[in-house]
Formats: structure tokens, sequence, C-alpha cells
């Protein structure tokens, strides 16, 4: 049995999760372009996701 | 004297017979099948008629026998009847309806003992013009074709009767002793053996339970009592499922099954699910034409592994059905001890629902009360039924049952693609109860940050004491002051909006100025308990990475050198006015964080749980609105690196309280009057003495919580509100809460959590991500103000955690808490327990929760705990408790409440349930129980002449040459005929009526000895003075 597929994304913060690939995505997220499976999603949120701080915190402090 | 002639009796009526041993006054055998005739025959042709199928069929001239343990059936020669007649049509219409169903009800209802002949009753009434036979019969001898054939050859004798030709009835070549004769003989040695292969593979690794959510825990023992539902399928779906069918090279029943297994997944959570199957156990053409009990129920194990299509699910349906048809004459009963030889009497072996098509036949026109299963549909193409066991099921739930699986059904017949995981369990009204109604929690409370709302109580109470203990009294406005020079010194340190600034601070008035002082910074305070070893704290230091770690005198060997230590006076000469965002190095916002706290998972090393000021003033404005306690003193006693601890420490302090500071045994904690607001764990419950119990808000939080625990707090403190908080610190403190008002009625068993606070939603999900009906258990997932940014510098397990809500404003997160819960029909939600901490003890599952609540209710137990242990290999269930109760009682009393799986077999007497820090129960320092004693050192001699006789009718039986009063009937390798036998010569020593029940009861040699001298006490209670004065004179003899 393949294992699930899971896509990479993102909302309008700017916050990454994750989502099962056969399923459809709630509005408000967006997908990265990324997929794979659970770990390698969650792997590449590791390395992509470098600031965490939602987009708004971010941009009130620039 | 009418002849009769004895032969071994059928498997299936041995099995019906032990079946209906457990509870012999229940009709829950009886088949009912009246008949109507045609007008044109009076009583006596119709007694004619009824007696020449009476001489056709042995089976109707057969009884059962156990003689010495052997279970025969014994055929009677025919002698022909006279059926009671009752003419009805004299009498008014009401009446006389009234009295035809008082008729058919009483016939229904009368259990037919199965030793008295005949096994069924018949009686003759005339309604209107002509005369019914209303006859019920035991299912020993009688089954669903044989009604067929019943009503057939009542047809025929009648066409006889009106037109004098030869009844057209075929002839009999063998009779249903021969066929049980027969099959005795195939179904023995190697060709049984093969058969029980068959069944142990297909069963291996199958729940031993089905998952299903329960209204009620299961009974120590159950009975037969149940009811049922009827219902018609909508127009058309049966004609739906039979071109599915069609399509598919599968029967219309496979169809069914399919819709059954799919409910039965999706309601309990479990992927393999097992439906008991009737086979006809008609499989030669001899047996076709005879009246008797042919049936054998198999058991169908089905496969939802993967998430299967509809289609795919059918095909493994289809295919599991035909191999296990294939084996369909293997007896049950063998089945059983083949494959659950531990005998449970709180659950039905094997398989404990039930699926039946019986498209042409009717339902029974009465209904019984009773059922076998606990679940079982009866599917029929006009009127069908789903028949439940009222002692696990309410009402409302057996129609919800119905509701789901037809709407289920409907879905997967109308598009077989659709995955089971996406087929609708419900319907639009329960989804936006779940989803909208019971989270309609939308509330405007004031925006801005923690710091906002402690400087606006400042502001406005400054002389109100905010702080006591430690040896110091602070008002609010000397609080404020000495954290905002504190807070400029961080400042000037580094600290400030996006940093953090760790607190290596003991309880004291410092460490509450260093909390404030960090906030006003725009820092995140980072608690580090200076309890903890040294390399715990190096950890903790160095993942999350302070601008600043703040320490104590005392503490400061624990942290590294740079520290900045607290010293009286230490920011004496800086500004005492409220910081403003001028005096930081960044503006403060509420979406930056306000704490880190770490936590330790079940797997992997401790996590910093980052928490925004958006999310703690959301949780604090809840808290001061549901506790009015938080405005008079709170005590806080718990570590700050406990999420559970925020209410006490900041709750106060927006609220104009005051916050003193001491741990649960010092003095200080009593000083000063009762508390009006305490937050505790339940098991800190047993400590708090009269002078600690608050006297407005008892908060209760961090683990299940059950009414056990509360009962004696409650009896003691009837004026204080108690609530059950819940909430991982991801959700801030506490997301789901339930306020039990003083007086409020609590049950025993767990606690509601309640509803979510405000601006929060709890949705409860399953593993496609869908919400669950009321009642069904679900995943927690909770969405809203209250959602932590994530854990710090864990971009993947954050991303893991916080998932896309569905069920939200776009581009909402949901946390996923790991923890399982039901809505309760009322709309509070029940929490059931860590999802991974789902324990099974040989195929059971065992809630912990339930062993300790009936631990804690028994006399002479202060405090318990239940824990699964694999010390000597196989998983145990372990109990523990504080207190002087004896074990051994213990155990009997429990076994007598509980179902035998969560019964402990194994006790722990401890001084004091051994707790974390935090309070909570520290399940990894619960010990080991003493190892068993080796088999001889557990011999115990019978000690009475009770537990004698029966450890000598066991010894015998079992062929084992010791059994002492400790050993147990079934372990010993006993099984249900074997009891029979051991039964029977118990009866027949000691001349009481010991029911079979009893053995599956009280299997141990002592406790059934019990049994039998209270049966015989009971019976001699039941003599008059009188009688038992001649009993001891005839024993004692003439004395004068």
């Amino acid at each position: 049995m393949a294992e699930t597929r899971f896509l990479v994304v993102r909302n309008d913060e700017e916050q990454y999760s994750i989502w099962s690939a056969d399923r459809e995505l709630p509005a408000g997220w967006h997908d990265t372009g990324f997929a794979g499976t659970r770990s390698e999603c969650l792997a590449h949120i590791d390395t992509v996701w470098t600031d965490m701080r939602p987009r708004s915190v971010r941009e009130a402090a620039s | 004297m009418t002849r009769e002639w004895t032969f071994p009796a059928s498997f299936a009526q041995e099995r019906v017979w032990l079946a209906n041993q457990l509870d012999p006054g229940s009709p829950v055998y009886n088949v009912s099948n009246p008949w109507p005739f045609p007008p044109e025959l009076d009583a006596d042709a119709v007694t004619e008629v009824f007696n020449q199928v009476v001489a056709r069929h042995e089976a109707l001239r057969t009884h059962l026998r156990s003689d010495d343990g052997t279970l025969v059936q014994v055929v009677r020669e025919h002698e022909p009847v006279r059926l009671p007649a009752e003419d009805l049509s004299g009498l008014p219409e009401a009446e006389r309806l009234a009295r035809y169903h008082a008729i058919r009800e009483e016939l229904a209802r009368t259990p037919i003992p199965l030793d008295v002949p005949p096994l069924w009753r018949a009686r003759l009434v005339k309604v209107n013009e002509a005369w019914s036979v209303q006859f019920v019969v035991h299912h020993a001898v009688f089954d669903a074709h044989s009604a067929v054939l019943f009503t057939t050859e009542l047809s025929a004798f009648t066409t006889a009767a009106l037109t004098g030709a030869p009844a057209a009835v075929p002839e009999l070549p063998i009779q249903y002793a021969d066929f049980a004769a027969w099959q005795r003989d195939q179904l023995a040695g190697p060709e049984l053996d093969r058969q029980l292969d068959f069944w142990k593979a297909h069963l291996a690794g199958a729940p031993a339970v089905t998952g299903l959510p329960l209204d009620r825990p299961r009974p120590a023992q159950l009975g037969f009592a149940g009811d049922e539902v009827r219902f018609d399928l909508p127009d058309g779906l049966l004609d739906a499922v039979g071109a599915l069918a069609t399509a598919s090279a599968a029967t219309p029943y496979m169809v069914l099954l399919t819709g059954f297994a799919a409910l039965l997944s999706r309601v309990s959570g479990d992927d393999t699910v097992v439906v008991g199957v009737s086979t006809a156990g008609r499989d030669t053409a001899e047996v076709a034409p005879l009246i008797g009990m042919f049936v054998n129920p198999v058991a169908l194990r089905c496969d939802l592994t993967g998430d299967p299509t509809v289609a795919e699910l059918l095909g493994r349906v289809k295919g599991g059905l035909l191999d296990a048809m294939e084996h369909g004459q293997t007896p049950f009963q063998k089945i059983v001890e083949a494959v659950a030889p531990q005998r449970d009497p709180s659950v039905q072996p094997i398989f404990q629902t039930a699926l039946n098509f019986i498209p042409d036949s009717g339902l029974d026109p009465v209904p019984l009360g009773t059922t076998k299963d606990d679940l079982a549909f009866d599917v029929t193409a006009g009127e069908s039924r789903l028949v439940y066991r009222t002692d696990l099921f309410d009402r409302a739930t057996a129609e919800a049952v119905v509701a789901r699986y037809v709407r289920l059904l409907a879905a997967a017949v109308a598009d077989p693609g659709r995955r089971v995981s996406e087929l609708p369990l419900l319907d639009d009204a329960e989804r936006r109860l779940v989803l909208d109604d019971w989270n309609a929690t939308g509330h405007a409370r004031p925006a801005g940050t923690v710091v906002d709302a402690v400087q606006r109580q400042a502001a406005a109470t400054p002389h109100a004491t905010a702080l006591v203990g430690d040896g110091v009294e602070l008002t609010y406005a000397e609080l404020n002051a000495a954290a905002n020079r504190l807070a400029r010194l961080l400042v000037a340190r580094g600290a400030g909006p996006e940093t953090r600034v760790a607190l290596a601070l003991p309880r004291s008035a410092d460490l509450l100025v260093a909390v404030l002082a960090v906030l006003k910074s725009g820092a995140a305070y980072v608690p580090v308990d200076t309890g903890y070893p040294a390399a715990r704290i190096a950890y903790l230091l160095d993942d999350a990475g302070p601008a600043l770690v703040l320490a104590a005198a005392d503490t400061a060997a624990l942290v590294p050198g740079d520290a900045l230590v607290l010293d009286p006076g230490t920011a004496d000469d800086l500004d005492a006015a409220d910081l403003t965002d001028a005096d930081r190095v960044a503006p403060l916002r509420p979406g930056h964080p306000a704490y880190v706290l770490y936590t330790s998972g079940s797997t992997g090393r401790p996590k910093g749980v980052v928490v925004e000021h958006r999310a703690v003033a959301a949780y604090l404005a809840w808290a001061r609105d549901a506790y009015p306690g938080l405005a008079g003193t709170a005590l806080l006693h718990s570590p700050v690196s406990f999420d559970l601890t925020v209410t006490g420490l900041l709750g106060p302090l927006t609220a104009g309280g005051t916050v003193r500071l001491a741990a649960i045994d010092e003095p200080a904690a009593r000083a000063g009057g009762k508390p009006a607001f305490l937050k505790v764990t339940p098991s800190h419950l047993p400590l708090l003495d009269d002078a600690l119990s608050p006297t407005a808000d008892l908060v209760i939080g961090g683990e299940a919580l059950t009414g056990e625990q509360l009962a004696a707090w409650r009896a003691a403190h009837p004026g204080v509100a108690v609530t059950n908080e819940y909430g991982p610190t991801e959700a801030t403190v506490g997301c789901v809460a339930a306020r039990i008002a003083p007086g409020q009625e609590l049950a025993a068993g767990p606690v509601p959590i309640g509803t979510p606070t405000w601006n929060t939603r709890a949705l409860l999900l399953d593993a496609a991500l869908h919400p669950v009906p009321p009642g069904v258990a679900g995943e927690l997932y909770v969405a809203g103000d209250q959602l932590a940014r994530g854990y710090l510098r864990r971009p993947g397990l954050t991303a893991e955690r916080f998932l896309p809500c569905p069920y939200g404003p776009p581009g909402q997160r949901m946390y996923r808490t790991g923890d399982l819960a039901r809505w309760r029909a009322d709309g509070t939600l029940e929490y059931l327990g860590r999802r991974d901490d789902q324990v099974k003890v040989r195929g059971m599952r065992i809630e912990l929760g339930e062993v300790e609540s009936a631990l804690l209710a028994r006399p002479g137990v202060r405090a318990a705990a239940a824990a699964v242990r694999a010390d000597s290999g196989e998983p145990a269930l372990v109990g523990y408790l504080v207190g002087d109760a004896d074990p051994a009682t213990l155990a009997a009393d429990l076994a007598r409440e509980l179902p035998a799986h969560l019964v402990p077999t194994a006790f722990v007497t401890l001084d004091a349930l051994p707790l974390t820090p935090n309070g909570k129960l520290d399940r990894a320092a619960l010990p080991a129980p003493a190892a068993p004693a080796a088999v001889d050192d557990a011999y115990v001699a019978p000690r009475t002449d009770a537990e004698a006789l029966v450890a000598e009718v066991y010894a015998d039986i079992l062929g084992v040459e010791k059994v002492g009063a400790a050993d147990d009937f079934f372990a010993l390798g006993g099984n249900s005929l074997r009891g029979m036998r051991a039964m029977a010569r118990i009866r027949a020593e000691v001349d009481v009526d010991l029911p079979m029940r009893a053995l599956f009861g009280s299997p141990v040699v002592a406790d059934l000895a019990a049994q039998i001298e209270k049966l015989i006490a009971a019976e001699l209670d039941e003599l008059s003075d009188a009688e038992v004065a001649e009993l001891l004179a005839t024993e004692e003899g003439p004395t004068a």
C-alpha cells in the first residue's frame, strides 16, 4: 500500500503546514509546490520556514 | 406411557442450550410463527392439520435433557394434542383485538424450559370468521427455514383437508436426530482440527471486543435484556443494493454487510471489525425439508485497513464471506473454545454485532425485549429492525445507528468509488450542531497584551494587596513599580519582543516581579524549574536561546556565569513608571510571545511552546469571567513552568485579586484564611484540607477527573463551584471547561470537560478529519484565539501539529491535541484519554479511568491508579491503592462490578501515589507488583466443604490432579461442555438449583463454593420456621 502523499501548504500569515494530497485544501491555504511523504514534507518545512513569526507580526516590526 | 428415544444433541442444540442457561428465565430464544387458517376449517379440523405437521417432524416432539452432564435430545412418539381454542369473534371489536394481542404477547414472552416437552406453545384463536394458530417455539428445535417449512406444510395439509386429496408434502428420508448423529461423526478428529485452524487464522489479531462507543460501561455479566428499533429502508434502496450486487458479482447481503462493516469501522475507529453472520447449516438435500435447528453463526472478519473504496471493501467482504461460509459448519462453540478460551461474561465471545438479511420473511410479530448481540440488524424487504442491548445503549443511540446505517448505505451504493472514510455519517443538522451550535463561543473582549491588562488593574486598584508570601506583602502599585524598574534593566540588557528571558528563580516575590518585568520588556519568559537535574536545565537553556538568564543568589550555581543575579535593590535606581514602546527596543504587540513553556511529549525531547500575548490575554479574559474567585486570594503553589499555574499567577493580577505564594504543604499556604481561588490537579485533591479549600472556585486541570475523586471534597464544601478545565499548553492553559455549580448533581465516572472557552472551537474529527457524530470518539482539535504560535525553532513539528482548519475562517490553523473525546448529547465534551495511550490486554481495550473510578468507589481506598504493565512479559492490569482496603476483598468486589478484563490481576498498596513536580500522577514511578507466586506456592487447599466439593468435581472433570481453592475452571482447561458436566455433578451432590451462569461468573473454586453456600442459605431462608424446626428435628432426632 502506497504511503499517503502530502503537500506542503502555507497560509497568508506564512505559517506552514501539511495536507493530504487527495483532500480538498481548506480556504486560505496555498500549495507551495512541494509534495512527498509526511516526513519528507516536514523535513522540507524545517529548511524553508526559517522565521516562524506570523507575517503580520514580522511586518509590524519592520 | 409415551415412548421416548434418546439421541445425542446436535452442536446447534448444545450451543442454544448453553446460551439459554445464562438466563433460563428469558424468552430470548422464542420464535413466533402465527398462521391463519381458511374459514372453512373448524377448530377440530385445524387441530388435525396442526397434528399432522407435528407427526411428521421429530424436532417438534423433541426436548433436551442433561444426562450426567451430557446433553441429549429426547424424541417422544407422536400423540395427537388438543390445542386450547379461544373464540373472540363474539367480543366487541376493541376488546377482541386487545385480547388477541394479549394472547400473542403472553405466548411470545413466556419462557419455554428446554427440559419439558414439548418445546412449543400453540393456541387457536378466532378473531373474525376464521381460526388461526398462534405458535411459539424454542429456537433449539426451529430456525428461519423451519418457519418456511412449517407454514408450507400447514398450508398443504389445509388444502388436503379442504379437497380430500393427499397432502403435497415431500418424503422425509431422515429425521433431525439422524442429522445430529451424522454431524457428530463428521465434525471430529482431523477434519474438525482443519476447520478450527481456518478459524484461528481467520480471526487472528481481530479485536476481541468491538470498539463501538457505549452509553454505559459493560456490566460484569451480560444478560439478554434488549429492545428494538423498527424502520423501513427508503424506497428504492434495496433495489440499488441489488443493482450494485449484480454489477459486482456479489449478493445483496454482501452489499448490506459492506455498509454495516463501514459503519462499524467509522463509528468505532477500528480498522478490523468482526460481524456475526448466520449460515443456514443445511448443506445436504436430505435435511432441506426438515424442521429443526440447523443454523450456525460464523464470524466474518472485515478488513478496512488502508481506507478502501466501497467497491474494494465489497470485494473483501465477498472473499471473506465465501471463505467463512465454506467453513460454516464448524460448530460455533468449538470456535469459541479454540479462539477465545478466556471467559469474560461481560462480553459475547468473538463477535458482538450481527446482520441478517431475511428479504421475504417478516419480523417476529412481538418484540421480546431481548437480544443475543450488542447490536444486530434484521433487514427485510418490508419492515426492518435493529435489536440492541439495553445494558449498553440508549434508545436514542440505537435510533442514531439506524439513521447512520441507512445514510451511509445509500451513499455507498450510489457511488461505490467513494472511500469508506468519505461516506457521510452525519446529517446536516448534526453537522451544524457539532461544528457550529456547540462552538458558538464568539465573545467580545478587550484587545491588547497581558501587560496592558496588568497595568490597567494596577492603575485601578493601586493600594490593593497584589502579593503575599515569601515574607513580603506588596500592593499593586509596589509590585508594578518593582516590575517596571526591573523591566528597564532587562531592556538595557537586550530583552525585547521576540527575545526570551529565562527565569531560574525559586517560588518567591522576586519570581513574580521578574515574570511581570520580562513581559513589560516585551520579551517572553521561560521558567526554569530549579529542582530539575542539571542536564535538563542545560538542555533547556541551550534550546531556548535566551537573551538573558535571571537567577537568585541560591540558584546562580545552576545556570551559566553570565546570568543576572537578582539582589535586593538590583534595579532600585531605575524609573518606576510603566514602560512605553519608546522605552523598549521595539514596540510590543499582542502577536509577540509572552512565554515559552517546555513540555515533554511521550516521545522525543522537551519542546518549547511559544504562547503569544494575544492568546494569554484571551484566556485570562475568559478566566476572569468564569472564576469570580480570582478577584480574591489565589494560592500559587504549583511551579511556574507548568501552564496550569498561569491562572493563579496572572489571573488575580488582572482581576484585582491577591496572589499568595506557598507550597501546598507549607503553613504559609493556610495563613490569612482560606483562599477564594485554588487550582490543582486531581492528584492533589486528597491533600486539600479544610484550611486550604477555596471559598469560591476550585479549578481542576492537568489530568482526567472522575466524579468519585470529587465526591468527598464537594460533600465537605457544598458552597463552592468546581471547574474541570482541559487544555494543552499549545492552546493556552485551558480551552475547554466544565463548571459544576454548588449543589449540582455529579454522576460517578468521568467528569465532562465541558465546552470551549471564548472564541475557541473544539472539533472532534476522525482520521480523515471529518467531524464525528455525538457519542462517537474522535480526536480533539482546537482552533481559535488561544492557539500557541508553535514550537520554538521546530518548524516541522509545528507544521505537523498545527494543521489547516477546514471548518473555520480562511487560513485558520487547528491544533491536534492527540486526545480522544466525545460529545455528550448535551453538547459538553467528555475526555477519553490519550490517543497513543490506548492500552489493550488480551485484545480487550482497557479504560484505565474506569478501573480507577471503580477502585476509588470502594471503602478503604483513598487514592487509586491503574496501569498496564508488562513486567513479566504478558501485559497485565495492575491496581495501585492508598488506604487500608484488602486487595483480595477488593478484587472480589471489583469482579462483581466490572467486566473481567477491567479487574486488576495484581494490586500494590502505597503510602501515597507518586506525583510529578507539577502534581500529576507520575506513572513512570509506579512500582512493579510483586512477582506472582510460583504455581505450587499458589496452591490453596480447599478450606470448606463446599470448596472441597467444587475442587473435587473440577479435578475429576478436567483430569487435573490437584485443584485448590484459588484455581479457575477455565484456566485449568475447562470449556462450556465440561462446565455443563461440572454443574450437573455439583447439582446432583448438593441438590441446589445452581445456574450455569454461576460458573461463568465465578469460575474460581472459592467463588463458586461461596455461591453454592449462598444458595443453600437462601433455600433455608425460604423455609418457614416450622419447616426449619422440622428439618432440624429430623436431623438431630428427638432430644427429649
